[in-house]
């Protein structure tokens, strides 16, 4: 189809969508007829228009252009679209129904059609189509508590904000996570601050009997939609969504900056946490669809861990030194979170192999090590830690910011290592002691031990001393198999990355080592947050947490009441002592001043490593503060349980009040396996939705001058770079001389 | 108008100020100083005037031991690296062009002296100059620092902490001085007193600036707007109280007259949030009550409830000249804010978009701040009207019964003359009766509810056995608490 002009295609596009070939008897259609309800998709009461909407879907197209003739008597009604190209659309329609019955043609002639006319209007449209699926009276029921879609295999769906979804027929891979016919729902989180996952339609699945299906189904959908059951079988793949409401979704209530990331505003009358996508508006955002060079290494990755840990030749393997040991490093924004949840959920969903059909395992699981304090994958910032991973990883960073799975971690302090690299680097070998020291599941006949598949997430710093940091995990972790995601590692103009290709080829000669281009290198990759923003999202997904995965974002922080903790040197103090880090001689009398209002780390030691750390200060009314550091004891002396922010110090009481998610179980269960708790100050700054709750006079209720540590008043020679996002003046490493632009 | 604040690493101006203090006032307490930056620095981003200040005066510390005698190369070190620090501290920030612009220009844009920046080149690249030299110049700098950075930022902190209505009240002068004696308002002030004729003109609705006005005058009246509505943000209970008065005053002076009053306040207070206009209305309306009070003399209004929409100003039946001035520019006020009000919940923002002139106000305010004063008058009454026929969209508001049936109680009661107040506070006893019932009722749910609180948390910890080890772990803070800001208590 030639470019036309753009009114004209619209209207080709949309009857492309709508409409079907035209039949000229009902009879060809596989649906009975005399039974009109067959095939019955309600109308949501919303609809204004029943006659020219698409019953049914959500879509925007709106099929205005269309005219409808309505001959409410008889049996057959045809639709006459005026335009380019003329389609019809078969009615059937029963006088006493309420229903309208879309009735679509069979599906060998839906797809190609349907593709080939919807990408030649892309351009013009100025939208872009990013599901395949298309909605028909036959392949998608909407109620209100329940979406069920049903696919033909190869097609696509994308999913904006919070949802369940159980696959009741054939499987579907989100994330390259296959999930396949279960009773298990599995909450998927996509908000448009990070790449949104598509739903594919793999339709490979176990064979389940149609009658298995018809009950689950019946079992899914209200009563009056199950007539239309029956239609649903012919499809290959069907799922349930569901909304979730996690709390999260009230995000934007104290991030201000983050608005309508889960669901769109217009909807005054969308009682679902989630929105179909089918169209988006140019610059299309980012979605989570793996390209060639991604596909195909992750095949071959996970293949290579499978056999290891699965096979029958575990011995041969295992004698050849391979270990299932992945290592991703690469500059930042390259994709390297992504790729790692990516490889996560194909090993965790192993192929669609069911837990019971791996031999010699129980349970799939592997261990996933977080060593990016800036923007860690699991838990806040600026924690490294150890987290075991036995369901797919199917949302962005922010909605896994508890310590939940982690089985190990320690405060670093800092957001990124650059700050403290020696310090970085022991803690890297502590968590790897605990790796090999700990990690290991017995095979059934308890033979050997087995270890299990490691993934490790570095820090994108690459130039300078980042690579000998690298070069350093590298030798502690000693992986089999290092991806590399980023530019092109050996360039004919750019030498820097010299050193980087060096390590990384010899640091660890038996390691395979694999290029990856960035995510999202096709050019569309639109960041539409700044990672500052997120990482004070994440920041804040954490305070207020309630537990795994749920959130209470409805007060701000100021309301939150605090723990009550007593610090004096006596005997009785929940806090044995306070650590700061690059600690330089400061001040009794100015502790506090270093230390009110900031975010701590709260970690529990055991009781021995505790007297080896001796508190400084004198005298039992200040601050017990601690001149060794906890980075000198054990490493599995130290656990980190997560962070606290310190509200406010109470000298006449000798309390600190702190505000933090962990649950009170947690500190139960550290204080009373005789543990002690140290809080540690690191350099992790506060974000201003913690301190300030939008209201332009004040916090709380008061006014400015009686908030310490915010001011309104510009201040001369303060860093101008706004708490959030913003215009910023940051420090500078791009400035150049003009000697330097001449020779290029 | 919506901006962040800043995270700072001090806690108020007050601990500033000591800084200030330990590090020129007292040379001994500099060590105080010095350790208190350091402390700073643990937070976050700390101001470059202070983190210069504080490396500066340690280099000049270590200078004066007693061991800097033989260890010069140290010290010599020390003093470069901490001019350097400084001087790229604040030269930075200005280079936001992509090339590098030459450091004696930036330092001549702030103002700081190029012996600096040529000392810093010379630390860098050329050989560490001698002790002296490096001496003098640490000691210039923090001379430097003290009077352009540490004076005028202490200053100019102290200033935005002033108390604020002093700065609402110096602005609003600013803003009648500038805009008050306006020429072209001349003409109208003969038939200002003529009390049949509606105050509100339709001429008065043409604001005097529009929104875009680019002229001179235009633009610096909006600003004089804007800073007044910052104002009024950020301390709306000051301004409500000082502001207030400013602007009611300005209608008595002797040579202003109300109307023109009216028509320079009338923008601002359109632009501000509507806290001000209550609290103006309240001035207005307590005004009239005190004059009712004192002026035995008041023509009675034709007060017939059922002709609703009878025109504003007919209900005054002529006006003494020598009335008191501020009881007329009360009611001037009164009446051209009711029948500029809109009644929908615009918001200053939207208002100023699409320029509607009205002051957003809702019935059931006026009517309650109306029944707040004690005893209502007849005035009231009237204004009640006023507000009703202006303000209110249905008809059978509740509110509206209220205000007839009071209106007929007061015609009724004050033709006799007697025993006023008597079925009113019976009418209001009744409604207070009911209020201080539901009141009860729900005192008497929360009572329960805390007790079944109290009960629960008994019974969970009566589970422990004698031989448990009560292990004391962290505790949520008890008892009352309240919302307020990190870092207070």
């Amino acid at each position: 189809m030639k470019r036309s002009r753009p009114q004209a295609s619209a209207k080709a596009f949309i009857s492309a969508f709508a409409a079907k070939k035209v039949k000229k008897t009902p009879e060809n259609v596989p649906i009975d007829v005399g039974n009109p309800l067959a095939t019955a998709t309600p109308t949501p009461p919303r609809t204004q228009n029943p006659e020219g909407r698409l019953v049914g879907s959500k879509t925007a197209i709106a099929t205005k252009h269309v005219e409808t003739e309505v001959v409410t008597e008889t049996v057959t009604e045809t639709v006459i679209q005026k335009g380019e190209d003329e389609y019809e659309i078969q009615y059937a329609s029963a006088s006493d129904s309420d229903y309208e019955i879309l009735i679509s043609d069979s599906e060998e002639e839906r797809p190609p059609n349907l593709i080939a006319k919807v990408s030649d209007v892309i351009d013009l449209d100025e939208s872009v189509q990013v599901s395949t699926f298309a909605p028909t009276g036959e392949n998608l029921l909407e109620t209100d508590s329940v979406s069920l879609f049903c696919f033909s295999r190869g097609q696509r769906l994308v999913i904006k904000g919070q949802y369940s979804v159980r696959v009741i027929k054939g499987s579907i891979s989100i994330c390259s996570a296959k999930l396949t016919e279960s009773t298990e729902f599995h909450k998927v989180f996509a908000p448009s601050t990070h790449a949104i996952p598509t739903i594919f339609a793999d339709g490979q699945g176990k064979d389940i009997p149609n009658d298995r299906v018809r009950n689950e189904l019946m079992e899914m959908i209200p009563f009056e939609f199950t007539p239309a059951v029956h239609g649903f079988l012919q499809f290959d793949v069907i799922i349930v969504i569901k909304s979730l409401y996690t709390g999260i979704e009230n995000l934007e209530k104290i991030c201000q900056n983050l608005k309508n990331v889960w669901t769109s505003p217009d909807d005054g009358q969308n009682t679902r946490s989630y929105e179909v996508l089918y169209r988006v508006p140019q610059p299309p955002p980012v979605f989570v669809t793996p390209e060639e060079g991604w596909e195909t290494r992750l095949r071959i990755i996970s293949q290579r861990i499978r056999d290891f840990t699965t096979g029958p030749d575990v011995m041969k393997s295992r004698s050849e030194e391979f270990r299932p040991r992945i290592l991703i490093c690469g500059p930042k924004s390259a994709g390297k979170s992504t790729f790692a949840r990516l490889l996560t959920n194909s090993l965790i969903t192993s192929a669609g192999l069911a837990p019971d059909e791996i031999p010699n395992r129980s349970t799939v699981e592997l261990v996933y090590m977080e060593l990016d304090p800036g923007q860690p994958e699991f838990g806040p910032s600026g924690v490294l830690s150890l987290n075991v991973i036995d369901s797919p990883m199917l949302g962005p960073s922010l909605t896994n910011a508890t310590l939940s799975n982690s089985l190990k971690s320690f405060h670093f302090g800092y957001t990124t290592p650059r700050d403290a690299p020696q310090d970085y680097i022991r803690y890297v070998d502590k968590l790897m002691s605990h790796y090999n020291n700990d990690l290991h599941r017995f095979t059934d006949d308890n033979a050997r031990q087995i270890e299990l598949p490691l993934i490790v997430n570095t820090p994108g710093w690459t130039k300078g001393q980042g690579v000998e940091v690298l070069r350093q995990m590298i030798g502690i972790t000693k992986p089999s198999i290092i991806v590399y995601i980023g530019p092109r590692l050996v360039q004919p103009d750019m030498d820097t990355n010299f050193e980087l290709a060096e390590v990384l080829r010899t640091t660890s000669p038996n390691a395979s080592l694999s290029e990856l281009a960035p995510f999202g290198d096709s050019g569309r990759k639109s960041a539409k947050y700044p990672a500052a923003d997120l990482r004070v999202a994440q920041t804040m997904a954490y305070f207020h947490s309630t537990g795994r995965q749920t959130w209470d974002f409805c007060k701000p922080l100021t309301a939150w009441r605090p723990y009550i903790v007593r610090y004096s040197n006596g005997g009785d103090a929940d806090v044995h002592g306070i650590e700061i880090l690059g600690y330089e001689k400061i001040l009794e009398q100015h502790i506090a001043a270093a230390i009110n209002g900031t975010v701590v780390g709260i970690s529990a030691v055991s009781a021995d490593a505790a007297l080896k750390i001796r508190s400084a200060s004198t005298g039992d009314s200040s601050l017990p503060i601690l001149d060794t550091s906890t980075i000198d004891a054990d490493a599995d002396a130290v656990n980190c349980l997560g962070l606290g922010i310190i509200r406010a110090i109470d000298q006449d009481t000798k309390t600190l009040h702190i505000l933090t998610p962990i649950s009170p179980q947690t500190i139960f269960h550290a204080v009373s396996s005789s543990n002690k708790i140290i809080l540690s100050r690191g350099r992790l700054p506060l974000p201003i939705w913690a301190a300030w709750d939008g209201d332009q006079s004040g916090v709380a209720r008061r006014p400015w001058r009686e908030v310490p540590y915010l001011s309104v008043d510009e201040i001369i020679g303060a860093d101008v770079r706004a708490a959030v996002g913003g215009q910023s003046l940051r420090f500078r490493r791009n400035v150049m001389r003009r000697s330097q632009h001449v020779r290029t | 108008m919506s901006r962040h604040p800043r995270s700072i690493p001090y806690r108020d101006l007050a601990e500033l100020q000591q800084l200030y203090t330990w590090f020129f006032d007292l040379p001994d307490d500099r060590m105080k100083a010095i350790s208190l930056v350091k402390a700073y620095t643990t937070r976050g981003h700390v101001p470059y005037g202070i983190e210069c200040t504080a490396i500066l005066v340690s280099s000049i510390l270590l200078d004066s031991a007693s061991a800097a005698q033989e260890n010069t190369i140290a010290i010599r070190l020390a003093y470069s690296s901490s001019i350097i620090r400084f001087v790229n501290g604040f030269l930075d920030p200005h280079q936001t062009t992509q090339f590098a612009m030459p450091l004696h220009a930036l330092a001549l844009k702030i103002g700081m002296p190029t012996m600096f920046v040529e000392l810093r080149h010379a630390c860098t690249h050329e050989s560490l100059p001698r002790l002296d030299v490096l001496r003098h110049a640490a000691t210039q700098a923090v001379e430097w620092l003290r009077c352009r950075y540490w004076k005028p930022e202490l200053e100019r902190l102290g200033d935005a902490q002033k108390c604020a209505p002093a700065r609402i009240v110096e602005c609003i002068e600013n803003l009648i001085n500038m805009f008050g004696t306006d020429e072209s308002d001349e003409d109208s002030d003969d038939t200002d007193d003529d009390p049949t004729l509606d105050v509100t003109r339709p001429d008065f609705e043409a604001a005097k600036y529009k929104a875009n006005d680019s002229s001179a005058n235009g633009r610096a009246y909006w600003r004089i707007l804007k800073l007044l509505a910052q104002l009024s943000e950020q301390d709306l209970e000051a301004f409500s109280t000082a502001g207030v008065d400013i602007i009611f005053s300005h209608g008595i002076r002797k040579d202003v007259t109300s109307l023109r009053s009216l028509k320079l306040f009338s923008p601002l207070l359109q632009y501000i949030a509507s806290a001000v206009t209550d609290a103006l209305l309240k001035r207005c309306l307590e005004e009239v009550v005190k004059s009712y009070k004192t002026n035995e003399q008041y023509y009675f209004p034709v007060l017939e409830p059922s002709t609703s929409d009878e025109s504003a100003s007919i209900i005054y039946l002529g006006r003494d000249k020598s009335e008191d001035p501020a009881l007329s520019h009360s009611r001037n006020w009164i009446r051209h804010i009711l029948s500029h009000a809109s009644s929908g919940p615009a918001t200053t923002a939207d208002a100023k978009e699409k320029n509607i002139r009205g002051f957003s106000m809702s019935y059931m305010s006026f009517v309650t701040l109306c029944l707040r004063l004690s005893p209502p008058t007849p005035t009231l009454l009237d204004f009640l009207i006023l507000a009703k026929k202006h303000l209110s969209s249905r008809l059978n508001d509740p509110i509206h019964d209220l205000v007839d049936t009071y209106a007929n109680q007061v015609g009724i009661l004050y033709n006799k003359v007697a025993n006023g107040n008597l079925k009113k506070t019976k009418r209001r006893g009744k409604d207070a009766d009911e209020l201080s019932r539901t009141i009860e009722n729900i005192e008497r749910k929360a009572e329960k509810i805390v007790q079944y609180e109290k009960k629960r948390k008994l019974a969970t910890t009566s589970t422990l056995k004698p031989g448990d080890k009560v292990v004391e772990s962290w505790t949520l803070l008890d008892g009352a608490w309240s919302s307020r800001p990190i870092g207070v208590l």
